[in-house]
Order: structure tokens, then C-alpha cells, then sequence
């Protein structure tokens, strides 16, 4: 656990492009296709960007107070609702609420339970859940850009993996898009099949 | 455990051509008389393709490729469309197992959800040599102890054991054999969403 994260998220302090830019780093590492709107400020039609998962498309919305522990549910609400007015306004089947506050699970529900009472879903990305993303070797860059803390030793370590498994996984999906996995992949995926069923049976 | 984001999200409808398909069949003017399932190394949903063929002509054709989509996946399910053989069967529930998941990976974030994915299946398959290989090389690095965290795991026991229980019920197929293509299925996931395939064999 990384209180440095958590303080630093707290007293933010650095503005709404970077609140912005860090909350489309956090959601790109989390697989969102992120598109930033007007983030050195313009008209944004109350989203701060359209982002995509698994072919469903939702607003991004932010919200990064300065010394966030200080803020109330009750202001957090008023602006999370304010935001959900820009997810019919974009085409989109919910928003993606970036906080830097901290929210309770019951509070997290009411959040939710607002949208699904306007037909939207609503995901929650609150200080500990941003914290985990940026404590993560997929958000050490933004942790770094927008927090200014360095890694330890141990995550240059971890980020150094990472880098290394995502070139052996390109390696591995040039071989297959040669044709050399598919045969083993089937074999694999035979050979666990059919030791599945061959467990079930001796265990019936 | 039905998470708030799969309530309001509705899966998208199949294709046109899909629906009419589905139409054909129940009216007995067409039928499968073969199904194949493929997809890619990567086992997105996205990208996998049913291949049915179909007695008699359907639209002129005796061949159709019709793309994965959950709703349409469902349908299959009611009218209990198998695959020809029991490895495409696995792909097909890998997949379905995936689709399913990215609805978690949403509610409670990807990391939280890998975690989950490892505890949930690690909890019933390790006595499978290829599945326990696929645990041991993607150990998460922490374990929450959060509600969240819970809600996360029960959700993905669920989808599981509810894929499990759709191959005996919908598609009929025994004990064993229904069990061995969940774990087929469940070693897609390991190997989707920690990218182990390709990465072990070509380190």
C-alpha cells in the first residue's frame, strides 16, 4: 500500500488539464479507448472525454478537488449529477466518474442507483481505486507524469517485467498470425479437455 | 450477485441476418447440421465466428458465418446449438467466460478483476495440470480484503458455475463431458487474460 499515492491524489492541487490527462491515463490502463475533450478548457457539453470498453461507449467525467478528504458525498453528488447530463447528449450508455475523492461502498451504490434511475450505468474510479491502477505497473507512467513520484527499485523492477512480457506477447502473436501456435493451441486445449473429463470420471 | 453495470447495459442484438437465421430454424425451414466455432489467439469476444451449415439453402447458402455476440450466444443456448466437437465447445465457453467478465472488469476495474478471475479458479481447477501451470505463472501480486473485492469473486464463481450448468441443461452434455469443456473453457480465460500462450512459448 502506497500512502504517497494516496496523499499526493488527496492534495492534487495541479488543475483540470492534468486532472483530465491523469484520468485518461488511469482508464487507458484499465483497457478504455480514452478521447479527451477541450482539456485546456473550452466547450465540452459536460463531459470531459468519450471513452470505449468492450465495444460499450461512455463519458468520462472528473473530478479532482483539491484536498479531497474535505469534501463532502453531498457536493460530490451535485457534481457527479451535473456530469450525467452529458452522457445522452454524447450517445453514451453511462459515464466513467474519475474522483479523487474517497467513497464509501454504500455511497458508491447511490451513485450507481442515480444512473440506473436515468437508464445509465455508472462507473465509479474513486481515490483507492485509482490509487490501485496508479500503484500498478500499467499506471507507473501516470504516476510519474502526474504525481511526480518515483518508482522504488522494486516497480522499475516490475515495470521492466512488464515491458518484457509484452514483447514476448508480441513475439507470440506475430508466431500465431504465422500459423505456428494454432497447432499447440489446439493440442493444449485438447489435452484439457480431455484430462478434465478423465478426473471427473474416476472421481464419480 | 448481479452487478449494477450488467443491469443497464443491454447486450447487443444479433445480426439481422442472425435473427433470420434463428427465425428459419425455429420455424423448420432451415437447420444446423454443422457448427464450427474460431477465433484468435487473444479469444476476444469480438472477433469469434459461429460457422454453421444449414439444410436446406438458407438465403442461397449453405455455409454461414455469423459473429459472436452475447444475445445471440443466448439464443443458440435456448434452442441448444452445440459445436462439433467437444475443444470448440471449450473456445466457445472461454469466450462466453471472457464477454462475461468484462462486465466486472468495468464495475470493479481490470486489476481487481484479474485477482478475482486467479482466486475464483484456483479455488476449483488446480488438480488440472494445464490449468494449475496457467495459476502458477500469473500469481497476482495482492489480494484485497475489500467488499468489493468479494462481490468481484462471487460474481465470476457465478458466471462459472451458471456456464456449467448451461452445458448440462441447455446443450445436454453429461457429467463429465460438461465439466471437462468448463475447464477447456476456463483455460482460454488464464490464458486471455494473463497473455500466457503466446508468451511461453516464445520467451
Amino acid at each position: 500500500m502506497n500512502d504517497r499515492t494516496r496523499a499526493a491524489l488527496v492534495i492534487w492541487g495541479k488543475g483540470d488539464a492534468a486532472s483530465e490527462g491523469l484520468a485518461a491515463d488511469v482508464l487507458a490502463a484499465e483497457g478504455y479507448v480514452v478521447e479527451p475533450m477541450h482539456p485546456q478548457g473550452g466547450p465540452d457539453k459536460r463531459r470531459d472525454g468519450i471513452c470505449e470498453k468492450a465495444g460499450r461507449r461512455f463519458t468520462m467525467a472528473c473530478y479532482f478537488p483539491n484536498n479531497s478528504n474535505q469534501i463532502s458525498f453531498k457536493d460530490m453528488k451535485e457534481k457527479f449529477l451535473h456530469d450525467l447530463e452529458g452522457v445522452s447528449t454524447a450517445s453514451a450508455e453511462g459515464v466513467v466518474f474519475v474522483t479523487n475523492v474517497s467513497v464509501a461502498d454504500a455511497e458508491r451504490i447511490i451513485l450507481e442507483e442515480l444512473a440506473a434511475e436515468r437508464g445509465c450505468a455508472a462507473i465509479v474510479y474513486h481515490l483507492e481505486k485509482l490509487r490501485v491502477v496508479l500503484d500498478s505497473a500499467a499506471g507507473l507512467g501516470a504516476r510519474v507524469r502526474y504525481l511526480e513520484i518515483d518508482l522504488t527499485r522494486e516497480e522499475q523492477l516490475t515495470a521492466f517485467t512488464m515491458i518484457s512480457r509484452l514483447t514476448e506477447e508480441i513475439q507470440g502473436l506475430r508466431a500465431y498470425m504465422r500459423g505456428e501456435l494454432i497447432d499447440e493451441m489446439k493440442k493444449t486445449i485438447h489435452e484439457t479437455v480431455a484430462a478434465a473429463i478423465k478426473s471427473k470420471k474416476e472421481g464419480m | 450477485v448481479s452487478l449494477p453495470v450488467e443491469q443497464v447495459l443491454k447486450p447487443k442484438p444479433p445480426s439481422p441476418r442472425g435473427v433470420a437465421l434463428l427465425a428459419a430454424i425455429d420455424s423448420g425451414q432451415t437447420s444446423i447440421v454443422d457448427a464450427q466455432f474460431a477465433t484468435g489467439l487473444t479469444f476476444e469476444p469480438a472477433g469469434a465466428t459461429f460457422i454453421f451449415v444449414v439444410e436446406p439453402l438458407f438465403e442461397n447458402l449453405s455455409t454461414i458465418e455469423e459473429r459472436w455476440t452475447e444475445s445471440f450466444q443466448r439464443e443458440l443456448l435456448e434452442r441448444g446449438v452445440r459445436m462439433k466437437t467437444r475443444d470448440e465447445e471449450a473456445v466457445r465457453t472461454g469466450v462466453h467466460l471472457l464477454s462475461n467478465f468484462a462486465y466486472a472488469d468495468m464495475q470493479f476495474g481490470t486489476k481487481l478483476t484479474d485477482t478475482a478471475v486467479w482466486r475464483a479458479i484456483s479455488d476449483r481447477f488446480t488438480s488440472i495440470p494445464t490449468v494449475a501451470g496457467s495459476l502458477k505463472a500469473s500469481l497476482p501480486s495482492f489480494e484485497p480484503t475489500t467488499k468489493e473485492y468479494e462481490n468481484c469473486v462471487s460474481f465470476v464463481r457465478q458466471c462459472i458455475d451458471g456456464y456449467g450448468n448451461s452445458l448440462f441443461v441447455q446443450l445436454k452434455y453429461n457429467d463429465p463431458e460438461a465439466f471437462g469443456i468448463l475447464v477447456g473453457g476456463v483455460w482460454i480465460v488464464l490464458q486471455s487474460r494473463f497473455s500466457l500462450f503466446g508468451r511461453k512459448r516464445h520467451p
